[in-house]
């Protein structure tokens, strides 16, 4: 759709290089289960089980509990999750009740936010899916920033605190570097 | 149990219901954890008779449809219950969700930790639509499709519901179990001035016709209204209608119209114990739905010993027998006007039924007999999950 689906591939393809375990879960229209890509990578892709939709916001919401199916299957089958990384707000929900539920790590990044992309970013649909940004920055260990714009905007606009916003820029060696920096930092606390 | 009404937060049916049903579970020692929207001054956590509750921020910023505000309360619904879930793991073998509003949380949680999904479906949006006109619509009928198929087992209120959503959902039948609704009898024991009430809606001279429900096209007040006149021309009635609803406006605009200021009030919201005592001071209570589930409000007319007619349709059916413990009549002004005039020219006949209908409610529809049949339920679900293929990530105590 964008750009998370590259940004997401190369972070995990290097995470796997760098002898660190990688599930992915995803969505894809049909292509539901579990696939062992050749660098490793699982990549679990669900599927929304509700048609149709009236909105993004109740299909978000929805394909979160197929997300929480794979994290529950995945947990039974090999529970070694020490973290979750949410990207962008659409997993949010199911990343936060991974978090509950297990107690696990949570981190968010994020790439833009509604205010970015929305025309009318006080209309009800936007709320609500501000709401869920900040539902993410405020359960998160640390918040991902991959711009300085949104990395000003997330305290401008949720007032998440500059102390736990992280700014990685692009794809790089270096990236994967401080991104596992920050897996580690918010492991280690909890 | 996930619901998104308990009281004090009561928007219709369920709120009681499962205020009800957990009390009576609790008594039959389970442990039951209800994860409830906020109301304002309700507390946040509150233990009552041993049922924890737990209320969450239910969502306050506008949102763009009643479905849409759903989604985001079950954000907080599951992030809640996940909490709770982590904390008790132990002591919570089983979900019980109720209906399509907390689907989303109840799906989840039952796959994110493994743990068997009951659902109980108190109507159904085929049903209160009578069809499927828009997206909207077609939306909250997949949910509703999607939460019976997660369910380990389905629970609905009657015969009826049970066909309606094997019908309408392709729920196969195996799978659903028939658990009617439940009345609490104390309630209409309360000591209450009933003579005042009665003088409050009706001279001593005027026969009281009670119909309660809300006032939308499947509750048939609109039948009711048009039986009226044919009912005047023969006897001296005070009509109430309580409830409030859609056809409000329309109703009261109905009844000025034909001319029947003085002999029928649309009464809009009365308080629970006003309603608790019309239905012993009526001398008639009418049902005339056109789509109804269950008909709890025929096991308040006849656990309040009032003389029941209905249209018998839907759940009302199994719960009513004609010329046993009430009278059926059909969806139509002329044949409600005619049950009407019967009841109130016979009256020994109005209480032999009031009385026969009045000891199936004690025998048939007590909580405790619901709540021992649920706990059945239950039990029958978690020994398949114990024995099953499907296996919980963390073993519970059982």
């Amino acid at each position: 759709m964008g750009k998370i689906a590259e940004a997401v591939s190369t972070l995990a393809s290097a995470l796997v290089k760098a002898g660190v375990l990688v599930d992915i879960v995803t969505f894809h229209e049909n292509l539901r289960g579990v696939e062992t890509a050749g660098n490793g990578i699982r990549i679990l892709r669900v599927s929304n089980p509700v048609s149709p939709h009236i909105n993004i916001l109740t299909w978000a919401l929805n394909t979160c509990s197929e997300f929480q199916r794979a994290i529950g299957d995945s947990m039974y089958s090999s529970p070694t999750i020490d973290l979750i990384d949410v990207h962008e707000w659409h997993g949010v929900p199911a990343a936060v009740a991974g978090k509950k539920a297990y107690g696990l790590p949570m981190v968010y990044t994020v790439y833009s936010l509604e205010d970015h992309r929305s025309l009318n970013p006080e209309d009800p649909l936007s709320l609500g899916i501000k709401s869920i940004e900040w539902l993410g920055a405020y359960e998160a260990g640390a918040v991902i920033a991959r711009s300085e714009q949104v990395m000003s905007d997330l305290t401008a606009i949720h007032r998440v605190p500059a102390t736990k916003i992280r700014l990685i820029e692009g794809e790089d060696t270096t990236a994967m570097q401080e991104t596992l920096a920050v897996y580690r930092e918010v492991s280690r606390n909890g | 149990m996930l619901s998104w009404e308990f009281p004090p937060r009561v928007i219709g049916g369920i709120a009681p219901h499962v205020h009800e049903l957990s009390q009576a579970l609790s008594e039959l020692n389970v442990d039951v954890f209800i994860v409830t929207c906020d109301f304002p001054g309700a507390k946040e956590y509150e233990r009552i008779n041993g049922v924890e509750v737990y209320r969450i921020d239910s969502y306050k910023f506008p949102s763009p449809d009643f479905a849409t505000w759903a989604s985001m309360m079950n954000v907080n619904l599951e992030a809640k219950a996940a909490e709770i879930l982590r904390k008790e793991r132990k002591r919570i073998h089983l979900l019980h969700a109720h209906d399509w509003l907390v689907a989303n949380a109840s799906v989840s949680l039952k796959h994110l930790l493994r743990i068997p999904l009951v659902a109980t479906i108190h109507s159904t949006e085929y049903g209160r639509r009578n069809g499927l006109q828009t997206d909207y619509q077609r939306m909250i009928h997949s949910f509703e499709g999607w939460l019976t198929h997660e369910g380990w087992r389905v629970i609905c209120c009657s015969n009826y519901m049970a066909s309606h959503i094997n019908y309408v959902l392709g729920t196969p039948l195996a799978n659903v179990i028939v658990i009617p609704n439940g009345i609490d009898k104390s309630k209409f024991e309360r000591e209450l001035d009933l003579s005042t009430l009665r003088g409050r809606f009706a001279t001593s001279d005027e026969k009281l016709v009670l119909f309660v429900g809300r006032l939308v096209y499947e509750k048939g007040a609109h039948l009711l209204v048009e039986s009226i006149p044919t009912v005047l021309r023969e006897m001296n009635c005070k009509f109430v209608i309580v409830g409030e609803g859609y056809m409000k406006e329309q109703l009261v605009a109905r009844v000025k119209e034909l001319g029947l200021g003085s002999k029928a009030f649309v009464t809009g919201f009365l308080d629970e114990q006003t309603v608790l005592g019309l239905f012993r001071v009526s001398d008639v209570v009418v049902i005339p739905s056109l789509y109804e589930p269950f008909g709890i409000v025929a096991l308040e007319a006849m656990a309040a010993g009032a003389p029941i007619i209905t249209t018998a349709l839907g759940g009302l059916a199994e719960i009513i027998d004609h010329e046993k413990t009430g009278v059926k009549v059909d969806p139509n002004p002329e044949s409600i006007a005619w049950g009407i005039v019967k009841l109130l020219n016979d009256r020994p006949n109005a209480q032999q039924l009031a009385k026969e209908a009045y000891r199936k409610v004690v025998s048939d529809f007590g909580w405790q007999t619901i709540a021992q049949r649920t706990r059945e339920v239950y039990t029958k679900v978690l020994r398949e999950f114990l024995d099953g293929k499907w296996k919980p990530i963390e073993q519970p105590n059982v």
